[in-house]
């Protein structure tokens, strides 16, 4: 299935609307999250990353735009290390953008913050 | 019956005094008190009132004793039944007390009616003659005027108990309840609606790391919270739906470090629906999220392991190849060399040996004269002689260049230095790159050299080539992608800079988005077309260089104004580790 199918699916079952989607300038496919990342919402989300994940060429990037997420809970943390694992597997690279200051101290907390890549946008 | 005036005054008297004794005494002692002097007034033997306290307990007050007595329900009935149903006032006898004494001859019983029923009954006994009518009404008057009193004294009691025995309640629920409160193992407290902490047990003060709830009670909840905005999402939650269930929050402690907790909250809400208190229980569960974030980061590090020995091999394979092609053509450069050599030195022979025969035909000439002269103009010889000369010279040149080719070659692999770091030429690992390279660069770009003048490095020569001819063919295909009309242009500089040796190699091309400047050393990392670069390039010649050899990579540029790496080596080879 085709990722803005795979998206306008989901966006559809989630009013909320918790994903956005567009390419960046190199052509990476970047996935915009906004809300709380919390259990249901994370629950609710693996799927599509998994999916996206699939669409994503080999030695492609996948960049995670965080910059709309307001809360993230332990269930959060947790989605962010398995994309990241399935990520690696796939030799695609997970990129978080915008990582919100209160996002990364958590992450910083658990001592997970190190095995992502982050990346700041220019604007 | 007309009251005899006498006994009038003495039973009002006896009233004066039994509410004298009432007034100033609250307790059942009273009773006592007020039956001693109807005992005394009387002249009775035994006196008695029996009545049911306050607290329900059936129980009859009797002259000349101290407390009062207690009975069973049934045994106090039997003996208020003489004086129950009927009239007011009875006699009988003979009759003895419950508990205490024998039987008396004559006793006189009156009962104490207060709003319609009965609250006591007076009993009293004598053997020494029986009682007479005037007795009966003096009783009678007096029944009915301490009716009121010992029946608002009762109901006063009862009223007390029954309050005690409330308060006695609410104290024990209250006390179960603060035991709840005060002995829960998670944090309970209360915030009004500005979230501003009200109440909190002692397990919120151990979460929080505060010894004193004075450092807790009175501040905003988010002042506790690692990140204050948290706060804000359960709020607007809590606003919205009233109750809030396992919600994340990681407090800070007052020694800076964090505990993961779970919250479920509600809230009191007034008559408008507006929040008049948030109630909320937070349960520490640090040790499950530690055990969670292990347990992800072990995940994350065998992947990361995996990709990494995956990436390892590749490279290692990429490496074999680079180093399989320099001794490849190092091998060939070999096996030349020797027929090359023969063929040179026959050469400068066969040079020598023409100047011979050159001189022969010469001095032939001149002694034959005029009929060599013939054959010297039918073979064209003057001008075959003179060619001689361009020849040898333009075959020397081309032995020569042969020669330095085959010298370049084999210097770039260094197959006979190994892995040890010895003494390397820069520039003539340059010059040997640019001969390896030349048929790269030499339709797209010309090449413009300024080395200066170096000190030899130690260093592993065949792998900084390897670098070095990496970047050059890099600046050859990314000029030749631009398809422009001309040539591009590549310059090569090297200089000495403190103890490191720099080197510049720039090109004119088309130069690198700033999007992916960071990322064109990674592994894997090209934007060549499929099937001309693996993208191991630059990861290969970081590793070489920065790893392997303690120097620096680095790449400068902009979109349209061309491309600069500059790679800087240190002169005494890498740091020992």
């Amino acid at each position: 299935m085709a990722l803005d199918e795979l998206l306008r699916e989901y966006n559809e079952g989630h009013p909320a609307g918790l994903v956005g989607s567009r390419r960046s300038e190199c052509g990476d496919v970047v996935l915009e999250l906004s809300g709380e990342l919390e259990m249901k919402a994370a629950t609710d989300i693996a799927p599509l990353l998994s999916a996206v994940l699939h669409e994503c060429p080999a030695r492609g990037r996948l960049v995670l735009d965080l910059r709309g997420v307001g809360y993230i809970s332990s269930t959060g943390v947790g989605l962010l290390s398995t994309v990241m694992i399935a990520a690696e597997r796939r030799s695609v690279r997970l990129v978080l953008l915008d990582m919100p200051a209160r996002i990364r101290k958590i992450m910083d907390t658990l001592g997970l913050l190190s095995f992502f890549c982050l990346e700041e946008s220019d604007e | 019956m007309s009251e005899d005036p006498s006994r009038a005054i003495d039973s009002l008297e006896a009233t004066m005094e039994l509410c004298r004794h009432f007034a100033q005494d609250d307790s059942e002692k009273a009773n006592i008190a007020a039956v001693d002097v109807l005992k005394r007034r009387f002249g009775a033997e035994a006196a008695a009132l029996f009545y049911v306290s306050g607290r329900r307990e059936h129980r009859f007050c009797l002259a000349g004793t101290e407390f009062p007595i207690g009975l069973g329900e049934a045994r106090w009935r039997e003996s208020v039944s003489r004086a129950q149903g009927g009239p007011e006032t009875a006699r009988f006898g003979p009759w003895a007390l419950p508990v205490f004494g024998g039987s008396l001859e004559f006793w006189i019983s009156s009962k104490l009616y207060s709003s319609e029923s009965d609250v006591g009954y007076l009993f009293l006994g004598r053997s020494s003659r029986p009682w007479d009518d005037q007795e009966e009404l003096a009783l009678a008057s007096i029944a009915s005027t301490i009716a009121p009193i010992v029946g608002i004294r009762i109901n006063r009691e009862r009223e007390e108990s029954v309050r005690r025995q409330a308060e006695l309640l609410l104290s024990e629920k209250e006390k179960r309840l603060r035991s709840f409160f005060e002995d829960s193992r998670d944090m309970i407290y209360t915030a009004n609606s500005e979230d501003i902490l009200t109440t909190v047990n002692a397990a919120g003060l151990d979460l929080t790391g505060r010894a004193e709830k004075g450092e807790v009670l009175g501040r905003p909840f988010s002042a506790l919270a690692l990140n204050a905005g948290d706060r804000e999402f359960f709020l607007r939650r809590i606003r919205e739906e009233g109750f809030i269930e396992d919600y994340e929050i990681v407090l800070l402690r007052k020694d800076g470090s964090t505990v993961f907790c779970l919250e479920t909250a509600h809230t009191l809400k007034g008559e408008k629906g507006e929040i008049i208190e948030v109630q909320g229980i937070v349960k520490d569960i640090s040790e499950r999220i530690k055990n969670e974030g292990e347990l992800w980061k072990a995940n994350l590090e065998l992947a990361e392991a995996n990709i990494k020995l995956q990436q390892t091999q590749v490279i290692m394979v990429q490496q074999e190849k680079l180093t399989s092609i320099g001794q490849l053509a190092a091998g060939i450069a070999h096996e030349i060399n020797n027929p090359v050599g023969f063929l040179k030195s026959n050469h400068v022979i066969l040079e020598r040996y023409t100047a011979k025969l050159r001189e022969a035909w010469a001095e032939a000439r001149s002694a034959a004269g005029q009929a060599i002269g013939a054959i010297e103009a039918k073979f064209d010889l003057p001008f075959v002689f003179s060619e001689f000369d361009t020849i040898f010279s333009e075959s020397a040149d081309g032995f020569s260049r042969i020669m330095r080719i085959i010298g370049n070659l084999k210097n770039f692999a260094r197959i006979d230095q190994g892995s040890e770091f010895e003494l390397y030429d820069v520039n003539g690992g340059i010059e040997s790159s640019l001969v390896v390279a030349r048929n790269e660069i030499k339709y797209v770009a010309d090449t413009k050299k300024s080395l200066g003048e170096l000190p030899q490095v130690k260093a592993r020569g065949g792998e900084i080539n390897q670098v070095i001819l990496n970047i050059l063919v890099n600046a050859a295909q990314a000029i030749e992608a631009q398809k422009r009309p001309g040539k591009g242009l590549i310059e090569i500089e090297t200089a000495l800079r403190g103890d490191r040796v720099r080197i510049i190699i720039r090109d004119d091309g088309p130069g690198v988005p700033q999007a992916i400047r960071t990322r064109i050393f990674d592994p894997f990392f090209t934007t060549k077309e499929p099937g001309k670069g693996t993208g191991l390039g630059l990861s290969i010649s970081y590793d070489i260089i920065v790893t392997k050899h303690g120097g620096s990579l680095a790449v400068e540029s902009e979109p349209g104004e061309g491309t600069t790496f500059v790679i800087e080596l240190p002169v005494a080879g890498p740091s020992p580790q």
